[in-house]
């Protein structure tokens, strides 16, 4: 229904954002993101994407530009962090609470939401474990828990998959396709995986690198219900070689 | 059977062979007994004046307690201030290290005069010694607050006050114990030493016997304080240990 009248959700005007240490990061963006997207931001490393992904949420002030939301509730962000930054002191089940807590919802319905959402993501069995007595997989998944708990209409992820083995990464990659889809939130995932780039977007934003421009706007076209068999299929690799051309333009520019 | 022999055997040998070497000594005459007692002398005095020790014991280390208590309380409270702004930070640290550096035997008689003979004069050396581990430790481990979280903490609109409850206080809670554990062995030296001047407890003894030319005696004070501080750190280790299981991944 909201993917049906997609909307403009996020739109930036003219954002630029340097540092004192180094320099000018972002230079210029414009960008609109519509309703219930699934958009990727690709750049290599370093290239001011997760800066990008910061100012989105509202974690970097003194910037140049405009950010704005088609509306403005306060509540309706949530961020995963490249690493899980789970409560070490905390179950599984009280992390996942905690967004929950913070807006003062009440214990009993917290406790039922982020087990919910808990179960979800595959970890129904460990809501009583603590994050050290978890897999890396794991504590990732209780981190993807803990920002869908308070359903979000926005999902903000900076390269969260990146430090997990091949196998899990896959997993989980197809795991939020599926929590993308049944929710309708709006997704912007910050990777400089080509490959996890296209699996999981509907539409991909290449980075220049620094100070990072946005050097093309590719459409993903790729069924809505993606699986992991699809890695190897034909359609896929037309994908990959569109985003690769593209990313080996931004570096033929540089040179 | 085996662990427990490799746990407490070998600190007992080297403790066993230094009785040995000091009766030695004695015996032959080697060193005289007003400056080494031999150390059969000194077991001696513990068998018999027993009662009188452990009444010191209990003074002294209620004391210590009491000083560490006042300690945590206060050092806790204080790293809290200190972290809410930088200003109070650059104002008043500088003059919270005073507490690490303050030569304590010269101002426990200052304490005389100001908090008069007794169990409180000794309380606050303890506490004056104890403090500044459990201060700058707390403030560390407040400061270490992993930023991703505080991050998240506030794009759910957390209040200064929840980012310190259920934040900032519980990730400092295994510096915390860290200091405490330090501080635990300076209180009991800190009680001591202020039994030396106000008088009760195991310095008490110690300052009393020494006038007397009781050698046998000061030696067994002596050994029962720091066997008394050996207790308070070991129930501290135990108190750690209970509350930091759930800490794993920070240690």
């Amino acid at each position: 229904m909201v993917n049906e009248c997609p909307v403009t959700h996020i739109s930036l005007l003219n954002v630029s954002k340097s540092f004192v240490n180094t320099g000018c990061v972002l230079s210029n963006i414009s960008i609109e993101i519509k309703k219930g997207d699934f958009v990727v931001l690709l750049g290599p490393s370093g290239s001011g994407k997760s800066t990008l992904l910061r100012l989105i949420a509202g974690l970097e002030a003194d910037f140049d530009g405009h950010i704005n939301f088609s509306d403005a509730k306060i509540f309706d962000k949530s961020f995963v962090f490249q690493e899980p930054h789970l409560m070490p002191w905390r179950t599984l089940l009280q992390n996942t609470e905690l967004p929950l807590e913070l807006m003062k919802v009440s214990k009993g319905e917290r406790v039922n939401r982020a087990t919910d959402v808990l179960t979800k993501v595959g970890l129904k069995n460990a809501t009583h474990l603590y994050p050290s007595e978890l897999s890396g997989g794991m504590k990732m998944r209780a981190s993807l828990a803990r920002a869908l708990v308070a359903e979000p209409e926005l999902l903000l992820m900076d390269e969260p998959f990146a430090a997990l083995d091949e196998h899990t990464r896959f997993k989980l990659s197809e795991d939020l396709r599926n929590l993308w889809k049944q929710s309708g939130m709006t997704v912007v995932f910050v990777t400089h995986s080509v490959h996890e780039a296209c699996f999981l977007a509907n539409r991909v934003l290449v980075l220049s690198d620094k100070p990072a421009k946005i050097h093309s706007d590719i459409k993903i076209n790729l069924p809505d219900v993606r699986t992991n068999s699809l890695r190897t299929e034909s359609v896929f690799s037309e994908q990959l070689k569109r985003v690769y051309d593209s990313l080996e333009n931004t570096e033929m520019n540089l040179k | 059977m085996k662990n427990f022999l490799i746990q407490f055997l070998p600190p007992l040998i080297p403790f066993f062979l230094l009785v040995a070497i000091g009766e030695f000594l004695s015996q032959k005459g080697i060193v005289a007994p007003y400056i080494l007692p031999p150390p059969s002398e000194v077991f001696l005095s513990l068998v018999t004046d027993f009662q009188e020790y452990i009444q010191a014991c209990k003074e002294t280390l209620g004391a210590a307690l009491l000083g560490l208590l006042l300690s945590a309380v206060v050092g806790i409270a204080a790293a809290v201030m200190l972290s809410l702004s930088k200003w109070i930070e650059k104002s008043l640290y500088p003059y919270a290290t005073f507490f690490q550096t303050v030569p304590i035997v010269s101002i426990a008689p200052l304490l005389v005069i100001w908090f008069g003979f007794g169990l409180r004069t000794v309380v606050i050396s303890a506490f004056i010694v104890s403090i500044f581990p459990v201060l700058a430790n707390t403030f560390s481990g407040l400061r270490a607050t992993d930023p991703a979280l505080i991050d998240l903490f506030k794009l759910y609109g957390a209040s200064k006050l929840d980012i310190l409850l259920k934040l900032k206080l519980p990730y400092a809670v295994p510096h915390i114990m860290t200091g405490l554990k330090i501080s635990a062995g300076l209180a009991m030296i800190g009680a001591v030493i202020g039994e030396f001047i106000a008088g009760g407890g195991l310095g008490g003894v110690i300052d009393a016997s020494r006038t007397q030319q009781r050698l046998d005696k000061v030696f067994a004070a002596v050994l029962l304080a720091s066997f008394a501080g050996i207790l308070l750190v070991f129930l501290l280790n135990l108190i750690s240990k209970y509350f930091l299981h759930k800490w794993r991944e920070l240690r």
